[in-house]
């Protein structure tokens, strides 16, 4: 980034009249013009200790400080100079105190390139030293996997403090001491334990907190910078990625796309990449057909023919067992729309194939607002709102983002939070309800204490998750949550919008949402499929952790099949669970095709506000990984040659309903050019239901039970529990997962 | 944490040790800026107030709005300081936090920026020696090197017996008196060499002279700081200021019934 630190204040701002009302330092900003400064920060509180943002204003005695001061009011107050000889000299002067006790390590500092103070120094500083009685000593901190400190660099800004007290809201960092002697620390010895702890590494304006997973790797001038979104959470923030000999270095927050701002990002989508790079992952084919030897490192065309032997070998075997045979197709909700579109394709050209999703999902999909984290949590709704209630979601970990939204608007004030769910800590203020979900049942009868509050919020806002709608009694819960909608919506001064918002745990939840719905696997499928082709290893997840669990009750009796086929498309295997699969199933082929990770792959996803997200493939893929719609474009074209005697063809139709035209024909767009020379399809656009048609029609929900049973967050351990699937091959996930869980203990031994 | 801990060991007792090394850099008063786990003072050790103390407590935040407890961070680490033989341990920062409703860092803060907070143990008899200029120019450097003899201790360190510990701090206000030493809360003023040794003497015999009238005792017989030749100004009694009369019962000053004012 270029800095115009020496440019002159020129006045000539009489349409942006608005802006004045901001610091004098944001004002010259718009106008071009940089102010040098170490403490003042946009998104934090403005501090003014730094000194190093002085300008001259005429009336003034003294140079003034710009974080801290009033545009309007000093624009009305006199002319104002950004580069006069007085401001020239105060910085040099601020500089020179700034640099006493500052060690000249640029050379082994991670930070040099990017450091604020090297740069002003260059512009500013004062090229000799008059200074040499003494060097402060400071002893550096261990605050965590994630921060790593170099204390005697720190010059006190308190933009890390700041940070931890108002964004991160774990106050454990603090400047202590005074004077000479005041050091940044947490006094006692402990770890800065906050999922947003990797955001101080860019607050820092100099060495003193630098990334401690990454040390030495680079400096800021060798590296490429492309823009790409996080595959942590539902939200896809925009993240900045640096690349390197085509690797990834690090990842720092992206510009919004609404505000172009930085925004904060989790210490997950920071640093949790390089378990998409780690050792443990699986770069190869192998193909493992219960022979002494497993043929390792096929080409793909070997491959697929391999694949497609079995497949027809089984498809006519069965013939004469008049078993009509089929593969499953197991999904996980992260893979991209494209690749989730050609899959079904290809499961209505050939009815050979069946897709099925890892895990259950019982969302009404009926209407767009039923699935998505509906706009009522842009900022100017959320200031309209006063009362929010979290069921079952704990979106401090579940949406790192979602959190920061509520906890500024819970600074704000006149802020209510109400929870249901466990007790957890979402650094603001909360009341916790009940952790049953039977208070639910009070809430709508009103016969609930806080049925009050309702009744006297305004634009009350509801925030749950897609994983309670998981539960057995998912519909019971959706009508409730319904009704109780209804009942606030007809006592709070609402303007009866919808105030239910589902934050979905993945990137393509809403993806999935808006194609189709897709069926559960089931055990019915493992049994009468002659094989089953996972992709992104969904068999660790806990529908079909289950499944496996039945066969101890001896659930697989019959068997349809010998002569299974096991198809694994992921980066990594879970090498317990396959073989425990594997005995389950009687495997006698195990195919294995290595994809690519998220950061490798293109692809287009809708976050959990209904945005749609194209990243596009950043670094070429690891040993033999292609990419899921590269493999399965290829199972398609394969399966184009060989007659499956079970195939009835059906029509091949692609509906997508959506309530945007827009975001369906984008979605056309990149998809009709790349299969059109595969197939005649046809692409429906089915408009969404109109909620007034919705609410006319009269249908009996399955089952309207409530459990007894708890709600609990699914999510238990932020940093390697996710769904993306990589976080738990990562060194520093797991580091900061094993730190979380013995700070988090209650017994301490 | 070993290996600061160990660094520490080289750089504690800090004052002395850091004044020496460093030449120029004094140590005004202050001890490190974190905390270091000793055995009577980790977070886990026990602590909590009396239950007179409560009393105060409950009084000392009714003072503020109940919104705005942290006010009262002050006041409690002081009566913490006072319940604990002069020195707050970690634990009690820690009360104080979840009393007011801090986080416990910016207990930390407070308690580590101001001088007055003894973080680390210190002996029964706390000895504060002024060593700025007036004081120094009346001989202040003598009186240092005196309780440096007679105690065997060197700045900032504690006496085998745990009963005095020497620090040598700023002024202190009292420079008319000077030199002078704050020993605990009380002023020992116009101090020579001799006096400071009765003055510990009598300290180690529990039985520390009594303040004067005007609340601090110059041990060279003054009353005030009317100086060497006696009262030269002042003759005739000013005009008392305009007080609070209920308060300060006939119009005169009791500086005993002061500290009683004083909610601790
Ligand atoms: S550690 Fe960095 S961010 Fe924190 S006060 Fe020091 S210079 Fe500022
Ligand atoms: S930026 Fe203004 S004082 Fe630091
Ligand atoms: S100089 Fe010693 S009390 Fe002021």
């Amino acid at each position: 980034m270029k800095f115009n630190y020496d440019l002159e204040f020129k006045n000539n701002s009489n349409n942006n009249f608005w802006k004045q009302n901001t610091p004098l330092i944001e004002y010259c900003e718009t106008l071009g013009i940089n102010v040098p400064h170490y403490c003042y920060h946009k998104n934090l509180s403005i501090s003014g200790n730094c000194r190093m943002c002085l300008v001259e204003l005429k009336n003034s005695p003294k140079p003034i400080v710009s974080c801290a001061m009033n545009a309007k009011s000093c624009l009305a107050n006199g002319d104002i100079h950004t580069n006069s000889s007085l401001v020239k000299k105060a910085r040099e002067n601020v500089l020179e105190f700034l640099l006493l006790n500052h060690p000249l390590d640029c050379p082994i500092c991670d930070q040099g390139g990017e450091c604020d103070l090297q740069d002003q120094s260059l512009f500013f500083g004062l090229a000799k030293k008059r200074f040499y009685s003494f060097k402060r000593v400071v002893l550096d901190k261990n605050i965590g996997p994630i921060v790593k400190t170099v204390m005697t660099r720190c010059i006190h800004c308190t933009r890390c403090v700041r940070f931890a007290a108002e964004i991160a809201g774990i106050e454990d960092i603090g400047m202590f001491g005074r004077g000479l002697h005041s050091e940044i620390g947490t006094y006692v010895e402990k770890v800065f334990q906050s999922e947003l702890s990797g955001n101080v590494i860019d607050l820092c304006p100099v060495g003193a907190l630098t990334s401690k997973p990454y040390p030495f790797v680079n400096r800021n001038w060798e590296l490429k910078n492309i823009t790409s979104i996080d595959f942590s959470d539902g939200f896809g923030t925009p993240i900045q990625l640096f690349l390197k000999n085509n690797q990834v270095i690090k990842i720092l927050p992206g510009y919004e796309k609404a505000t172009y701002k930085t925004n904060w990002i989790s210490d997950k989508t920071r640093f949790s990449f390089d378990g998409m790079f780690s050792p443990e992952r699986i770069i190869y084919s192998f193909l493992d057909n219960n022979q002494k030897e497993s043929f390792l490192n096929l080409s793909w065309q070997k491959l697929f023919k391999e694949l497609f032997c079995t497949l027809y070998f089984q498809s006519h075997l069965l013939k004469h067992y008049f078993h009509p045979c089929s593969i499953t197709i197991c999904l996980n909700k992260n893979i991209s729309l494209e690749v989730l579109n050609l899959l079904h394709i290809l499961t209505h050209k050939h009815s050979f194939f069946k897709l099925r999703q890892s895990e259950s999902s019982n969302l009404n999909i009926d209407l767009e607002e039923n699935f998505l984290l509906n706009s009522s949590l842009d900022e100017a709704k959320l200031a309209a709102s006063d009362t929010c209630v979290l069921l079952g979601v704990n979106p401090r970990y579940e949406g790192p983002k979602l959190n920061l939204k509520l906890k500024s608007r819970c600074l704000k004030g006149n802020f209510k939070t109400i929870t249901i769910g466990s007790l957890f800590n979402l650094t603001f203020s909360n009341i916790t309800l009940s952790s049953n979900i039977q208070i639910l049942k009070s809430l709508v009868e009103g016969n609930n204490l806080f049925c009050q509050e309702f009744i006297n919020s305004s634009n009350p806002v509801l925030i749950s998750n897609a994983e309670i709608f998981r539960r057995g009694d998912a519909y019971g819960i959706s009508s409730m949550i319904k009704s109780l909608i209804k009942h606030i919506n007809l006592y709070s001064q609402t303007n009866g919008r919808n105030h239910l918002n589902i934050l979905s745990s993945t990137l393509n939840d809403v993806g999935f949402a808006n194609f189709d719905n897709l069926r559960t696997i089931k055990n019915k499928d493992f049994r009468n499929s002659a094989g089953i082709y996972f992709i992104n290893s969904s068999f660790s997840t806990s529908n079909v952790k289950k499944l496996l669990n039945l066969k101890l009750l001896n659930f697989f009796q019959s068997y349809k099949h010998k002569n299974k086929l096991l198809v694994t498309q992921g980066s990594s295997l879970e090498m317990s669970q396959l073989t425990n699969f594997k005995k389950s199933f009687d495997v006698t082929n195990h195919l294995h095709l290595p994809n690519t990770v998220f950061f490798e792959n293109s692809g287009t996803y809708i976050n959990t506000e209904g945005d749609i997200n194209k990243v596009i493939k950043v670094i070429t893929p690891l040993g033999q990984a292609k990419s899921d719609w590269q493999i399965i474009r290829k199972v398609f074209s394969y399966s184009k040659k060989i007659v499956f005697l079970t195939n009835f063809l059906k029509n091949s139709k692609i509906v997508f309903n959506s309530k945007n035209i827009h975001q369906f024909k984008s979605y056309v767009g990149f998809q009709y050019y790349a299969v059109s020379n595969l197939n005649n399809l046809t692409f429906q656009f089915v408009e969404k239901v109109t909620k007034f048609h919705l609410e006319n029609l009269k249908f009996k929900p399955a089952q309207k039970k409530l459990f007894k049973s708890q709600l609990r967050f699914w999510l238990s351990d932020f940093y390697i529990d996710g769904k993306d699937i990589n976080s738990k091959y990562s060194s520093t996930m797991i580091q900061c997962s094993k730190l979380s869980r013995l700070n988090n203990t209650n017994f301490k031994f | 944490m070993m290996s600061a801990a160990r660094l520490l060991a080289r750089r504690l007792p800090s004052a002395a040790n850091r004044a020496n090394a460093a030449g120029q850099l004094r140590s005004m008063g202050h001890a490190q800026s974190f905390h270091i786990n000793t055995p009577d003072n980790t977070p886990e050790t026990y602590f909590d107030f009396t239950e007179e103390n409560y009393q105060y407590v409950n009084k000392v935040l009714s003072k503020y709005p109940a919104n705005y407890k942290q006010s009262a961070i002050i006041p409690l680490l002081d009566l913490a300081q006072r319940q604990h033989g002069g020195w707050l341990p970690v634990a009690a920062m820690d009360k104080v936090a979840s009393i007011v409703e801090a986080a416990p860092s910016r207990v930390y803060e407070v308690a580590s920026f101001y001088t007055m907070f003894n973080r680390t143990k210190v002996g029964k008899y706390f000895i504060q020696l002024c060593g700025t200029t007036p004081c120094m120019i009346c001989g202040s450097e003598d009186i240092k090197k005196t309780i440096e003899k007679h105690l065997g201790i060197k700045n900032g360190e504690t006496t085998k017996d745990g009963m005095f510990t020497l620090l040598e701090v700023e002024c202190l206000g009292a420079c008319a008196n000077a030199p002078m030493v704050q020993l605990n809360d009380d002023y020992y003023e116009c101090l020579t060499p001799k006096t400071m040794v009765e003055l510990l003497e009598a300290c180690k015999e529990g039985k520390p002279p009594a303040m004067g009238k005007w609340g601090s005792l110059p041990m060279n017989g003054q009353v005030s700081c009317e100086g060497p030749l006696g009262k030269t100004s002042l003759w005739e009694v000013p005009e008392p200021p305009k007080v609070n009369v209920e308060r300060f019962k006939d119009g005169a000053v009791d500086p005993a019934s002061v500290k009683a004012h004083m909610s601790y």
